[in-house]
């Protein structure tokens, strides 16, 4: 076991867990924010997607004693910034959501997208979002989504 | 000097042994004085790049000098999993980029490998076909040597990338997978790699004349 | 995801329905009942749904609609709500949806069991919940009526207001207790189509937004205090049994607090892991090294499955759709005529969250927190092995 400082939306927090445990089990377990979710442990389905330094990370497979000082952004604070808002609110406009269980990380990697490229193309996005799955079949709407923020964001 | 697949193959025991005792007295990298003494320092740098060629080929490397828009994985080398994607600058794109999954070292619990800087080769330096065959010793040997295409590596640059590039480092140390098993190594140590490439360098870099 | 509490009576499901039920809950059943009762709406059967069990009208206005089945991305947690608001002529800006707890009240109108699927929602509660907020507005115009001493027909209702003669007018939530003292009306009127505000109308999911942020919580984000985690090592193959267990390597882990069997219900045995925290849980029961016997097991072979799949298609069987006249078929040459046969693959219904379900049990009583698609079903089999 070892303790870590982590800076995580924006506050400092200590932890102290084992080693190896991946970032995504900090975050769910010690630090008791469940925004960010488990769906499939190896880095396949993208549920677990969290910013680090503003790259977009599979917090599954990442362990803890990787992290260093980079700061971690997670669907509970990426509304606080003008993209992360943007996506969300184009997400309730757009009515993207089914059962949800996929979305913190989609959204998560919308963002990266979007603060990487302001009009990204069908193509981008779909590169870009390649990486997460949704069993609701949502990707129409998350491509239409993704394309309203931008607008917004224009 | 032409030598044949066969020729090569019936006596690389016996190159070896020269490219040994080649390796052992400091030869100047270019052809040499006498006929002989280019021929054995020759034949000492086409056996050293054989070996270098049997690492360069191995999956801990070639995984990452594709031909395609994306990176391989596995001993079988298939197409890495969850839809990855080259990039602009063989990093990935947002989103998706090689550092969403991979770090600066191995995550041996979670069986993602790891080392500073992960990213694809250019495209210029692949050593494999769009069919995913490796391409031939002399195919690989005159693209490693082309500075048009090397990132403007001479000889020495070469050493020192394959000495020292963490990148190349963690193909020694792949780490473990998933499942807990230890992935496979290639057909040479560090050390092993290090001293044939020098051997090759100290050559004057030999290609094989087949293609 | 919602809260059951264990009801010690049984709730009139019959011992061997209970097991049929148990048994095919997963599909068979569905697909039997989907053949028995075509997807029509339905008059709920002769039942008295009481409005309170549905419906929390708060002093501030807040409506808070009780959704008798599991919400898994297919929208029930706002339309059902819908068909409840509009007859209600609820201010649907004031509405919240809960998913219900088990409960013999929250039961399929049609199927007898609380449960989702079969695309039954809005087959079977459209009337249910259309009824249920047409009372409720009958309470609440009856509670005004009766305060402006005047009578039902002269009110009218609107956006969560009723409205009186003399320009009267009070909101549902300063109604709210005086309407729970109004009995419930046996018959009430539906609205008419045309009538329609909700239903019918491009309405916004009420979940949206909690699922954007963060805040929704499935299953798996239940942390109650003192909860410890449980990770299941599965025999490969149905019906497997460990022959041996070795569990030192899994033990050894600091936070690991016991490992043991369980029968699972192929009547296999799958071995546990129980931890203080999922991740020591999980590498725990990846460290166990078991010898899984399967000799017991009649295997199971993809080609035999198949042949004799297609051997059972060529044969008659219950008829799920008939459309036409099919005695034309006998007047047409077998050259003429053209057949398809449609093959599908195993279809895992692979939800994204992990199965999981929490349960706090202290000897006498259980509360479960499940992503439960048959709530009742579920409180039965667990009552059983308590």
């Amino acid at each position: 076991m070892q303790t870590y400082k982590l800076t995580v939306n924006g506050q400092p927090r200590e932890v102290t867990a084992d080693p190896s445990t991946p970032l995504l089990w900090v975050l769910r377990e010690d630090l008791k924010m469940t925004g960010t979710k488990y769906g499939c442990g190896i880095s396949a389905c993208g549920a677990c997607t969290v910013h680090l330094a503003g790259v977009a990370i599979r917090s599954c497979v990442v362990p803890i004693s990787l992290i260093g000082d980079r700061p971690i952004v997670t669907i509970e604070g990426v509304g606080e910034d003008r993209v992360g808002r943007a996506v969300q609110d184009a997400w309730v406009a757009e009515d993207v959501v089914q059962c949800g269980y996929c979305q913190s990380g989609q959204i998560m990697s919308a963002v990266a997208l979007l603060k990487s490229r302001r009009k990204p193309t069908d193509e981008d996005i779909e590169e870009s979002m390649g990486g997460n799955i949704c069993r609701c079949g949502t990707y129409v709407r998350i491509r239409k989504a993704i394309k309203t923020a931008a607008q917004q964001l224009a | 000097m032409v030598y044949s697949d066969t020729a090569f193959r019936g006596s690389s025991a016996v190159l070896i042994l020269i490219a040994c005792l080649a390796w052992s007295s400091t030869l100047p990298p270019t052809q040499g004085t006498s006929q002989n003494a280019a021929s054995t320092t020759r034949e000492a740098g086409l056996a050293a790049w054989q070996q270098v060629y049997s690492v360069l080929t191995n999956p801990c490397c070639i995984n990452c000098h594709t031909a395609k828009n994306y990176p391989e994985q596995g001993d079988d080398r298939h197409r890495h999993l969850f839809n990855v994607v080259r990039g602009p600058g063989g990093k990935g794109v947002p989103g998706l980029n090689c550092a969403t999954c991979h770090q600066s070292a191995n995550a041996d619990s979670t069986g993602v490998p790891g080392a500073y800087n992960w990213h694809l080769a250019p495209l210029s330096m692949k050593w494999q076909d769009t069919n995913d065959n490796i391409l031939s010793s002399t195919a690989v040997c005159r693209s490693l040597t082309d500075r048009s295409k090397n990132g403007s590596l001479d000889g020495p640059g070469i050493l020192r990338h394959h000495e020292q590039e963490p990148l190349v480092l963690w193909a020694f140390q792949p780490g473990r997978r998933h499942d807990g098993t230890a992935r496979s190594l290639p057909p040479l140590t560090h050390e092993q790699f290090v001293a044939a490439t020098r051997t090759w360098v100290d050559a004057g870099m030999p290609c094989p004349q087949n293609p | 995801m919602s809260a059951t509490t264990m009801l010690s009576s049984e709730s009139g499901l019959s011992r061997r329905s209970f097991l049929r039920v148990s048994a095919t809950a997963a599909g068979g059943l569905i697909v039997a009942l989907y053949l028995d009762f075509p997807l029509q709406a339905q008059a709920p059967q002769a039942k008295t749904y009481p409005p309170d069990a549905f419906v929390h009208i708060q002093r501030d206005g807040k409506i808070v609609i009780q959704v008798n089945r599991l919400e898994f991305g297919q929208g029930v947690q706002t339309s059902l709500p819908m068909l409840l608001a509009d007859e209600m002529d609820a201010d649907w800006a004031h509405v919240v949806a809960e998913l219900a707890p088990a409960a013999d009240v929250y039961k399929d109108p049609v199927f007898g069991i609380q449960m989702v699927g079969g695309s039954g929602s809005i087959a079977h509660s459209f009337q249910q919940y259309r009824e249920l907020g047409s009372k409720t507005r009958a309470m609440l115009v009856a509670a005004a009526a009766q305060q402006w001493k005047v009578s039902a027909p002269q009110c009218r209702t609107e956006a969560s207001v009723v409205y009186g003669p003399g320009g009267r007018s009070a909101t549902y939530g300063e109604l709210a207790d005086a309407a729970a003292h109004v009995p419930v009306p046996e018959n009430v009127p539906l609205k008419k189509a045309s009538e329609f505000k909700l239903i019918g109308k491009d309405t916004r999911r009420l979940d949206s937004r909690p699922k954007c942020d963060g805040s929704m919580k499935f299953g798996l984000d239940l942390d109650l205090p003192g909860m410890k985690v449980a990770v299941v090592a599965h025999p490969p193959i149905f019906g497997g049994t460990p022959k041996s267990i070795d569990d030192k390597a899994a033990r050894g882990i600091p936070g690991v607090m016991d490992v043991f069997e369980i029968p699972t219900i192929s009547r296999g045995t799958a071995v546990v892991v129980v931890a203080d925290k999922f991740w020591t849980a999980k590498q725990a029961r990846d460290r166990l090294s078991i010898d899984w016997d399967f000799s017991r097991i009649e295997p199971a072979d993809t080609e035999q499955l198949r042949a004799k799949y297609k051997e059972l298609a060529a044969t008659p069987g219950n008829v799920a759709v008939t459309r036409g006249d099919l005695s034309v078929l006998d007047g047409i040459s077998a050259a003429n005529r053209f057949e398809a046969e449609y093959e599908f693959p195993y279809l895992a219904h692979t939800p994204m969250e992990p199965l999981n379900t929490t349960i706090r049990f202290d000897g006498d009583r259980a509360e479960v927190w499940a992503g439960s698609q048959f709530q009742t079903v579920d409180q039965m089999a667990i009552a059983e092995i308590a």
